[in-house]
C-alpha cells in the first residue's frame, strides 16, 4: 500500500526535495547577535571620532610630540631670556649700546633706528 | 535546485563598505548569509543550539575578515563562509560525539493535511539522521550538492579538493544514505519498488 508517494521515484531524492523545501528556520535573536558583533567588530579605523581622525591625518604621536617639544622650548626661552642672559650671550662691544629704554633684549632693536 | 551564482566583487563592496563603517552593508551581509550559515550548520550538526554558536561564530569571523578581505583573489564571501562554517562543525563533531535525537524540527503548517505532514516530518527527521551516519566529509558534499545545491566546482573550493573528488564523496553519500533511508521506508510511506529502484 502507497501512502502519500512523494513526487519522486527515488525516495531519497524525495527527501531532498524535502530538505530544501524545509530550511531550519533561524532562531529568534540569532540575526540581532550577529548585528551587534558587526558593530562591535567594526574595524577601528571606522570608529574613530574625529578628532582622532585628525590626529592621525596630522602625523600622530611623533609628530604631535615634535611640536609639544617646539613649543615648551618657545615657552621656556620667552621667560629664561632675560637681560643678563642676553649680555652673557651677546659681545661685549654690543652690551656697550645699552641706552636703557627698560625694553630689555628688545632695546638692541633700536640701535639700527 | 542550484543556488544563484554569487558576486564577489559585489560581496566584496558590502565588506569593503562594512570596514569604513557603513551599518546598513553588515546588516545586508548577515540577512543574506545567517540564515544560510545556521542552516548548513543544523545540517551538519543536528543540533540547533550548537549550530546557532557556530553560525554565529563563523559570522563573527567574517566581521574580523573584513578589512584583510582579498577583493582582488575574486574572493566569494558564501564559499568562504560555507568553509568556515563546516570547518566549525567538523571541529565540534569530533570534540563531542554521537549528538543523539535532534530536536524537533519547525515545519510550515501551510502545505499538506496532518498525516501528511507527519509523514514528511518523518522523512526530513529519517534523512537527518542518516546523514549524520555519514562521515564528516562525505556528508558535507552531500549537503553542499544535494540540499545546499551548491555546483561541484564551488564545492571542490569550499572542500579544498577537486571536482572528481566531490563527485566520488557525494556518490558514496548517496549509495549509503539510500541503504540507511531503505531501512525505515515502511515508516516513511514508501512503497516497496520505489526504495529499490533506488538501490
Amino acid at each position: 500500500m502507497t501512502q502519500s508517494k512523494p513526487p519522486f521515484d527515488d525516495p531519497l531524492e524525495a527527501a531532498f526535495a524535502e530538505a530544501r523545501r524545509m530550511p531550519p528556520p533561524v532562531p529568534d535573536g540569532l540575526l540581532a547577535r550577529v548585528i551587534a558583533d558587526a558593530g562591535a567588530e567594526r574595524p577601528r579605523s571606522a570608529r574613530q571620532p574625529l578628532w582622532r581622525q585628525i590626529f592621525g591625518t596630522l602625523g600622530g604621536w611623533p609628530a604631535m610630540a615634535g611640536l609639544a617639544m617646539t613649543a615648551c622650548v618657545g615657552i621656556w626661552a620667552g621667560g629664561a631670556l632675560t637681560d643678563d642672559l642676553m649680555l652673557a650671550l651677546t659681545p661685549l662691544d654690543a652690551a656697550t649700546l645699552d641706552i636703557g629704554t627698560g625694553l630689555g633684549a628688545f632695546d638692541l632693536l633700536l640701535v639700527d633706528g | 535546485m542550484t543556488q544563484s551564482q554569487t558576486d564577489p566583487a559585489a560581496e566584496a563592496a558590502l565588506l569593503e563598505a562594512y570596514a569604513a563603517g557603513d551599518t546598513d552593508a553588515a546588516r545586508s551581509l548577515a540577512v543574506r548569509y545567517t540564515p544560510l550559515v545556521f542552516a548548513h550548520a543544523v545540517r551538519m550538526l543536528n543540533d540547533r543550539a550548537e549550530a546557532e554558536d557556530v553560525a554565529q561564530e563563523a559570522m563573527l569571523k567574517l566581521w574580523r575578515r573584513a578589512l584583510a578581505w582579498d577583493a582582488e583573489g575574486g574572493a566569494s564571501v558564501r564559499t568562504w563562509l560555507y568553509r568556515v562554517t563546516a570547518n566549525l562543525c567538523i571541529d565540534r563533531l569530533r570534540k563531542t560525539r554521537p549528538g543523539g535525537m535532534p530536536d524537533d524540527l519547525d515545519i510550515p503548517d501551510d502545505g499538506p493535511g496532518a498525516e501528511a505532514l507527519l509523514q514528511a516530518k518523518a522523512r526530513k527527521l529519517a534523512l537527518d539522521e542518516a546523514l549524520m551516519q555519514l562521515p564528516d566529509r562525505q556528508r558535507q558534499a552531500v549537503v553542499l550538492r544535494h540540499i545546499e545545491g551548491l555546483g561541484n566546482t564551488e564545492i571542490a573550493q569550499i572542500m579544498d579538493i577537486g571536482p572528481r573528488a566531490v563527485e566520488s564523496l557525494t556518490a558514496r553519500g548517496k549509495r549509503s544514505l539510500t541503504a540507511l533511508l531503505s531501512g525505515q521506508r515502511t515508516g516513511l510511506g514508501y512503497t516497496d519498488d520505489t526504495v529499490e529502484t533506488s538501490l
